[in-house]
């Protein structure tokens, strides 16, 4: 008997396929990891179990019955319990409220039972030995602390079935042997468990079979002790990974002359890490990682989104504290999300195109109708709201916004995300284009392989591997290489 | 609990502060009879602020409290004047406000439209009709109903009693999970919807309840004017609003307690008395007011967190 089966599972977001063909099968009592790399699918599978998010097609087997898992509580009706990457916790709620909120205990079956809330969340946190948080609200406590109680909340629930995603990237080396034992006496109480990780050490010594997923499908399942970790990678990422590629180990090629930028000390606030960054004139800088390892704080912070940063610009100290003193540094920012920071959408191509230019740096005269042919954006009159056309093209209108400023460094937050392929060639285009003139570019980037096609169209380049706020790799000539990226990505050993 | 973070605790030193303020201008006013008088003319206001505040906790806005207070009123003195005696009266004036809220919940929570957009329209709805049901002002309530609320009873001032019954509901309900979940519902809606609360009917509810309360708020401003008027109630929109906000609640949802709601009232009605009392020419009676409020609200946020662009 299977205690999950999901057959394939199909699951598209508009014109995107985030899921395409999930099958898997799971036994109670079973440990089954799912990897797989950025977009491969695992969230979303994730969600669908959960009754997030509704599969536009495929069956799901509990127990060798069909159902169709509604919402959060039809699902979590049937034994399911997702512990989320984003954390299902309320911040203004005290840990113990948080702990049994799916489920609170009544007093005469109205009143909530605030001894007996204390009494059933101190059993558990004692177990993890957690108990001194409670009666602190979940905003006191630190992050590490949050996805401790995000897993202590899911246990509390009997789940019949746990999904754990992701969770134990944010936790110390004890509290994963924590999480470990408790995973194990699930185990032995016949719960089957997902466990979404990077972590291989994690995946080697907790699991006992991984399914791996790419592209929005499940290409293979194999038990734990059957495959070494090269091999897995290689499956996950469709490619060869050998030992040959690990052997060498950051060297940082230094490009001659002065930097463009100097980021000394540079701090990832929501990380607490620190490092110093550079940038060459003329540079391609990629910075790749796993979704949120802090790619994103970076540029963000550099652009002075994240408060207050010392920079020095070609060799002049330059204080940032808004991204308006950065735009007058002739710094860019193209943010990936453009419904919230890209377009200004029921204005005109015009507009847009002028936003920076005229608004912030007060220059007039720009020739709307040149430039976007320029940038070959596909357009009917200037005039018209950039609602009115593709994502890629309006894309291609923000970049223009920045490009007529003439940036001497463009920051760019995954800007292609969720744009069409030729869309996105166009973009790389523009981009090399700039870098041509002298100008460089630091580039955050979702998909690996962009990152190797941008940094070999680029005269230099390097790639950044981020993981838990900090570079852990820097890849030059040869070696960048999208085995290279996904390998630095998932540090071996690492916990 | 540090007092400083108590999200109450600035509204509650404006209080004492305009409090003070008031008896130098009226040196009578912390005697029994003026306190009376001033509770009899804010209660509505503080019924308003705290179902108000209720939809605020939920993560809602509700911008249609003032005429849900015209409705009532007029329901209530029409009834009267078909010779309905009070309490049958009251009772269905206040159930008609409800039906509103009911109205409000179900447009918002179950067609998923703004709740911003859905309580102007239906503000305007329900002022709509308390005008048609009374084009003019005019009736007059019973006048055993208007001695009563002017009065004390049982040694208490009466308008005391709407008050409580009100805010003891709340209190009722944050003792029960409901109140947990309006909470939860208010800092994070998807995370609720994941965690299995009933999102829906949960909003639902806080419309309801702050009809509900309002209603009540809206039988003690027709003890205190003792007579209907289809525009009397409309200034307790966005006062109920500005009420909840000195006290501490956040707009954005999730954060803050009922009492600081029913202290903001007391602020904003206690900065009009004073106002009056100062002999502040009518002309300028609504700029200088507006300065107080004013520099209230910078006061009590810049005591409370900051909202920061930065992130």
């Amino acid at each position: 008997m299977n205690a999950l089966e999901c057959r394939r599972i199909q699951k598209s977001f508009g014109s995107v396929n985030a899921l395409c063909d999930a099958s898997l099968s799971v036994r109670p009592g079973e440990i089954r990891a799912i990897l797989g790399g950025n977009g491969s699918g695992k969230s979303t599978l994730a969600k669908i179990l959960g009754g997030v998010v509704r599969p536009n097609q495929g069956e799901i087997k509990l127990f060798d019955k069909t159902c169709s898992i509604r919402s959060p509580r039809h699902s979590k009706r049937l034994g399911i319990v997702v512990t989320s990457q984003e954390l299902s916790l309320f911040t203004n709620h005290t840990v113990e409220t948080n702990l049994l909120m799916c489920d609170i205990p009544r007093s005469i079956g109205v009143f909530t039972n605030r001894a007996k809330v204390k009494h059933i969340s101190r059993q558990v946190m004692d177990e993890l030995n957690l108990s001194h948080l409670i009666g602190k609200t979940v905003a006191e406590l630190a992050s590490n602390e949050q996805y401790m109680v995000e897993f202590a909340k899911a246990l509390i629930q009997k789940p019949k079935i746990l999904i754990v995603d992701e969770i134990t990237s944010a936790l110390y080396r004890e509290e994963v042997e924590l999480v470990k034992q408790m995973l194990f006496r699930l185990k032995e109480n016949g719960t089957a468990v997902l466990f979404i990780s990077h972590r291989m050490a994690e995946i080697y010594s907790i699991c006992d079979s991984v399914t791996i997923m790419r592209n929005g499908e499940t290409v293979a399942t194999v038990g734990i002790q059957e495959k070494s970790e090269n091999e897995l990678l290689s499956m996950m990422s469709g490619r060869d990974v050998t030992d040959v590629i690990h052997s060498h180990t950051g060297s940082v090629a230094i490009a001659d002359g002065p930097p463009l930028l100097m980021a000394p000390q540079l701090r990832l606030s929501r990380f607490g890490t620190q490092f110093d960054f550079r940038v060459q004139p003329g540079e391609f800088v990629g910075i790749a990682g796993l979704q949120g390892h802090g790619q994103s704080d970076l540029v963000r912070t550099l652009f002075g989104m994240r408060g207050p940063v010392h920079l020095k610009l070609e060799g002049q100290d330059l204080h940032v504290s808004s991204p308006r003193k950065a735009v007058a540094a002739r710094m860019a920012f193209i943010s990936g999300d453009r419904e919230k920071e890209g377009v200004f959408s029921v204005r005109s191509l015009s507009e847009n195109l002028a936003a920076v230019k005229e608004l912030v740096i007060g220059q007039t005269g720009l020739a709307a109708d040149a430039v976007l042919r320029e940038q070959g954006v596909k357009f009917a009159s200037a005039k018209q709201p950039i609602r009115t056309l593709s994502g890629g093209n309006q894309q291609k209108v923000v970049i223009g916004r920045w490009l007529v400023t003439n940036p001497k460094i463009l920051l760019a937050d995954d800007p292609t995300k969720g744009i069409d392929v030729q869309a996105r060639l166009d973009v790389h285009h523009m981009l090399c284009r700039l870098i041509e003139k002298g100008s460089s570019v630091v580039f955050v980037s979702s998909d690996d392989e962009e990152l190797v096609q941008l940094a070999h169209m680029a005269p230099s380049a390097r790639i950044l591997v981020m993981y838990e706020g900090n570079i852990v790799r820097v890849l030059t000539g040869l070696d960048i290489t999208t085995e290279n990226i996904i390998s630095a990505s998932v540090p071996r050993g690492a916990v | 609990m540090n007092i400083l973070r108590w999200t109450t605790f600035p509204v509650l030193v404006l209080v004492i502060v305009m409090a003070l303020i008031n008896s130098v201008f009226t040196p009578g006013f912390l005697t029994m009879s003026s306190l009376s008088g001033f509770l009899g003319s804010y209660a509505p206001l503080v019924c308003a602020a705290v179902g108000s505040a209720v939809v605020l906790f939920g993560g809602g806005i509700d911008i249609s409290l003032g005429s849900i207070v015209c409705l009532v009123n007029v329901v209530f003195i029409t009834m009267q004047g078909y010779g309905w005696s009070v309490f049958p009266a009251a009772a269905l004036a206040v159930l008609v406000g409800v039906g509103v809220g009911a109205l409000n919940g179900f447009v918002i929570a179950f067609l998923r439209v703004n709740p911003l957009l859905t309580t102007f329209s239906t503000s305007s709805v329900a002022a709509g009709v308390a005008l048609w049901i009374m084009p003019t002002p005019g009736g007059q309530a019973s006048m055993d109903f208007v001695t009563w609320y002017n009065g004390n009873w049982l040694g208490i001032p009466t308008p005391v009693y709407f008050i409580a019954v009100v805010w003891l509901l709340w209190l009722f309900l944050s003792k029960t999970p409901i109140g947990i979940w309006i909470y939860a519902l208010g800092c994070d809606e998807r995370k609720a919807f994941a965690s299995a609360i009933s999102v829906a009917w949960l909003q639902f509810f806080t419309y309801v309840f702050a009809a509900l309360a309002t209603g009540i708020g809206a039988i003690a401003l027709t003890g205190n004017v003792g007579s209907g008027d289809p525009l009397v109630g409309l200034p307790i929109s966005l006062n109920a609003i500005a009420a909840c906000v000195i006290g501490g609640i956040s707009l954005m949802g999730g954060r803050g307690d009922s009492f600081g709601a029913i202290l903001g009232a007391l602020f904003l009605g206690l900065v009009s008395t004073t106002v009056l009392a100062a002999h502040v020419p009518p002309f300028y009676q609504d700029l200088v007011s507006g300065v107080i409020v004013l520099l209230g609200v910078i006061g009590s946020v810049s005591l409370s967190r900051k909202s920061k662009l930065v992130s």
